[in-house]
């Protein structure tokens, strides 16, 4: 079920009402919440939702076998098998042929002709996403951080919640899953943020992503039929892109939780007001970027030991963050790419500067400008459909073709670009931009606002188009 | 929660309000179209506004459209005549149209004009933004929501059915103030001023046999709207149109066809005038495809059957 579709529409209120008007008791809240999510996920393949119960049960276990033995070579076993299992059924469904198609391309090279057979597999929704989750839940709790819960009502519904199920934020267990045992009181002012977050959500994805996925689509499929001031336009275009396309869905997964009295994290800090590429990863994607963090970064010993360490560690997340995107090369040479341009902020920089108060000046400016030059070239490998891809872009980009146009923009494009990042730029002293517009303006003004960002909505709503994030 | 509520039904009361004035203008806009969505806004506006209160009525698809003319068959018959003929639709969407007038104004006679594939289901309804300004209507939806272009809140809910649809929506907004003279389709006759080609002959060389497939259920919605304009005793009349002796060959099943509109003809006692096998058949210069004639055929088969009908009178 997406989002951006009538039939979301429908169930949300449809479970809004029977979780404030009929299930009262927070057990039975729960319980409608871990159906809800359940026919949520089943409407887009029933059959995987054994797969996803499967993780959340074999994690509870976990979690209380955990709790249970103070012998930590058993403690470690669990753990074991709970990684293995889940990073097992990752690699299975989204890297096994990815695995196979390499190995076979590799032993080839050397003239050896390997018969292994690929597997005709589709990749589970969202299960890099929950596999995170429920992998964050076994961790914490083996590293004592995190008393197991012995209901697993609540806990299958944390794992499986339906507002970030699908492209997260990825929750961790110490923030979401107390939320489930606590009475939900129901908060005016929260819901109504929590409305007016979606609202800039829809906006985002609707106008702005899908609007440039037709334009830009095409472009990408075959690079090699355009210049490269066309390829250029399209790198940005892209970038604009799957900022409002993954913005956008975890701001509506964020406005959806808040309707139920759930406070979800923050995954988006206005990455490309970033004055660096440090701080780039600390705007993007935030709940991705600080589970590798704590989970692979800090216990492959972080910053504790030496520079050398620090940076062959950075490298490592960087890599695995390339791949968990994806089984495919570019997004490995992407991890890599990045890891590159981060690599110098460590040497040579220790200030990481802020935004706000003094945003305005040249040199923070000029920052910002410098790092959004290098975050959309990378771009362009995340977006090339293969390495090919990516040296014919390249080439063209990197050559006087830069000048040319081979395919024009519809100016209506460059001017929602701009709605969006004016409002994002005035609104960012507030977790979620349109919270701040016009915050203390009249009603009629703010509702003005509201119903244009409707109309704006209704006008450029066509097919519902997939979250770029659901591949991954 | 109950502040929430109520701030929430304001919210969507207000909305709702805008909506239904936008839906107003949108619509009001798009129907003084003339020539977008082939003209078909001039004939549901003559159906929706009560126009058409002429002796015959001509049903059928693209070949109705553009084969009979209305002045024609009017100055020979005596009897004023409008086309009600729909481009590119199966009979449920023809059957839609005789509904509607149907129940304002139950004319002397209808012509059914009849091709290889009013009887077959379409996947989907062809040109249905010409259905858009006249949505909210029950018939519009019983006969046209089993396809897959709209949904329920298309239909009932304010604007929602031009959301998306930023080509009605620009042109609604274009019309503002313009003033459209040109008359594309008048008493829903178009003839059209084209002419055979050899690209026409090469597409026909190029075109493979076909089978067409006879839905069971528009069979029997025909055979209900002859049954019913005959109940309604008005005089109803078969005519098959000229049709290029170089396209007859394609449907593989045409004789079966023309055979079930025979025997639908003898079983309510219908005249039934077939011109595939008309001189005019062998001729390229009334014909602009296999299927349709150009405005010169249109008028010399409209006076033709004219002629054949004022014998009947």
């Amino acid at each position: 079920m997406l989002f951006n579709s009538s039939v979301f529409a429908i169930f949300l209120c449809i479970v809004f009402c029977l979780y404030w008007f009929v299930f009262k008791q927070i057990k039975q809240q729960n319980i409608l919440l871990l159906l809800a999510s359940l026919f949520f996920y089943g409407w887009w393949d029933w059959r995987f939702l054994s797969l996803i119960c499967f993780s959340s049960v074999l994690d509870f276990a976990i979690g209380l076998a955990l709790q249970n033995t103070q012998i930590q070579s058993k403690r470690k076993w669990l753990l074991i098998t709970s990684i293995v299992v889940n990073i097992g059924l990752l690699f299975t469904f989204k890297y096994y042929n990815f695995f196979v198609e390499s190995f076979i391309y590799v032993f080839h090279t050397f003239g050896i002709n390997l018969n292994i057979q690929t597997l005709s597999i589709i990749l589970p929704l969202g299960i890099s996403f929950y596999t995170f989750q429920t992998l964050s839940y076994t961790i914490d709790v083996y590293k004592r951080v995190f008393e197991p819960t012995k209901d697993i009502i609540a806990f299958m519904a944390y794992i499986s919640f339906f507002p970030q199920l699908v492209a997260g934020p990825i929750e961790r267990a110490s923030n979401l899953l107390p939320q489930f045992f606590r009475k939900r009181t129901f908060d005016k002012t929260f819901a109504l943020e929590g409305l007016k977050i979606m609202l800039w959500g829809f906006f985002k994805k609707i106008v702005i992503a899908d609007g440039i996925s037709v334009l830009i689509d095409p472009i990408f499929k075959s690079p090699e039929y355009y210049s490269g001031g066309t390829l250029a336009i399209a790198g940005v275009l892209f970038a604009v892109q799957i900022y409002a396309d993954f913005s956008g869905y975890s701001e509506i997964a964020i406005g959806t939780a808040r309707l139920f009295g759930f406070r979800l994290m923050k995954n988006f800090n206005y990455p490309y007001f970033a004055s660096s590429i440090i701080d780039f990863w600390k705007r993007w994607h935030i709940s991705l970027t600080s589970w590798f963090k704590d989970y692979i970064y800090i216990p492959l010993g972080g910053n504790r030991h030496g520079l050398r360490k620090q940076i062959i560690n950075t490298c490592i997340i960087f890599i695995v963050s390339g791949i968990w995107h994806g089984a495919n090369f570019t997004f490995i040479l992407w991890g890599v790419a990045h890891a590159i341009f981060f690599i110098p902020g460590i040497l040579f920089r220790k200030k990481i500067y802020a935004i706000p108060a003094y945003a305005n000046s040249i040199l923070i400016i000029g920052k910002i400008l410098y790092t959004n030059c290098i975050v959309i070239l990378l771009w362009f490998l995340f977006r090339a459909q293969s390495i090919e891809d990516v040296v014919i872009i390249f080439s063209k980009i990197f050559s006087a073709d830069i000048f040319e146009l081979n395919t024009t923009f519809p100016f209506h494009i460059f001017v929602l670009v701009c709605i969006l990042m004016i409002t994002e730029w005035f609104g960012r002293r507030n977790d979620y931009a349109i919270v701040g517009i016009a915050g203390n303006a009249p009603r009629m003004v703010r509702w003005s606002i509201y119903y244009g960002i409707m109309i704006t909505i209704l006008y450029y709503f066509e097919t519902p188009l997939n979250y770029i994030y659901f591949q991954f | 929660m109950k502040g929430f509520i109520q701030h929430i039904i304001l919210f969507i009361a207000l909305f709702v309000i805008l909506s239904v004035g936008i839906d107003i203008w949108i619509s009001h806009q798009l129907r003084k179209s003339k020539t977008y969505s082939a003209g078909e806004y001039a004939v549901w506006n003559d159906i929706f506004a009560d126009r058409i209160h002429h002796d015959i009525l001509i049903y059928g698809s693209s070949r109705a459209w553009v084969h009979f003319s209305p002045y024609i068959i009017d100055s020979i018959t005596k009897l004023s005549t409008y086309n009600m003929g729909l481009d590119g639709q199966s009979f449920e969407v023809q059957y839609l149209r005789h509904t509607k007038i149907f129940k304002r104004h139950i004319p002397k006679i209808v012509i059914f004009s009849l091709d290889v594939f009013s009887l077959e289901r379409d996947t989907d309804i062809y040109n249905v933004e010409q259905f858009l300004p006249y949505m909210p209507d029950y018939d519009i939806w019983k006969y046209t929501h089993r396809n897959k272009g709209f949904t329920i809140f298309d239909y009932w809910l304010p604007a929602i059915r031009y959301a998306g649809r930023r080509k009605e929506i620009s042109l609604a907004i274009s019309q503002i103030d313009s003033v459209q003279t040109k008359l594309y389709r008048n008493k829903g006759y178009k003839p059209i001023d084209a002419y055979w080609s050899k690209q026409v002959e090469e597409n026909l060389q190029k075109k493979k046999e076909r089978y067409v497939v006879i839905d069971s259920t528009l069979k029997m919605l025909f055979e209900r709207c002859v049954a019913e304009c005959i109940a309604k005793q008005v005089r109803v009349y078969f005519v098959y149109s000229p049709e290029h002796i170089l396209g007859q060959k394609h449907i593989v099943n045409r004789d079966s066809i023309l055979t079930i509109y025979s025997q639908i003809a003898k079983k309510y006692n219908v005249r039934f005038y077939d011109f595939s096998s008309d001189a005019m058949c062998l001729s390229t210069k009334y014909f602009y495809n296999a299927s349709h004639l150009n405005s010169v055929g249109s008028e010399l088969f409209s006076k033709k059957l004219a002629d054949s009908l004022a014998l009947t009178f």
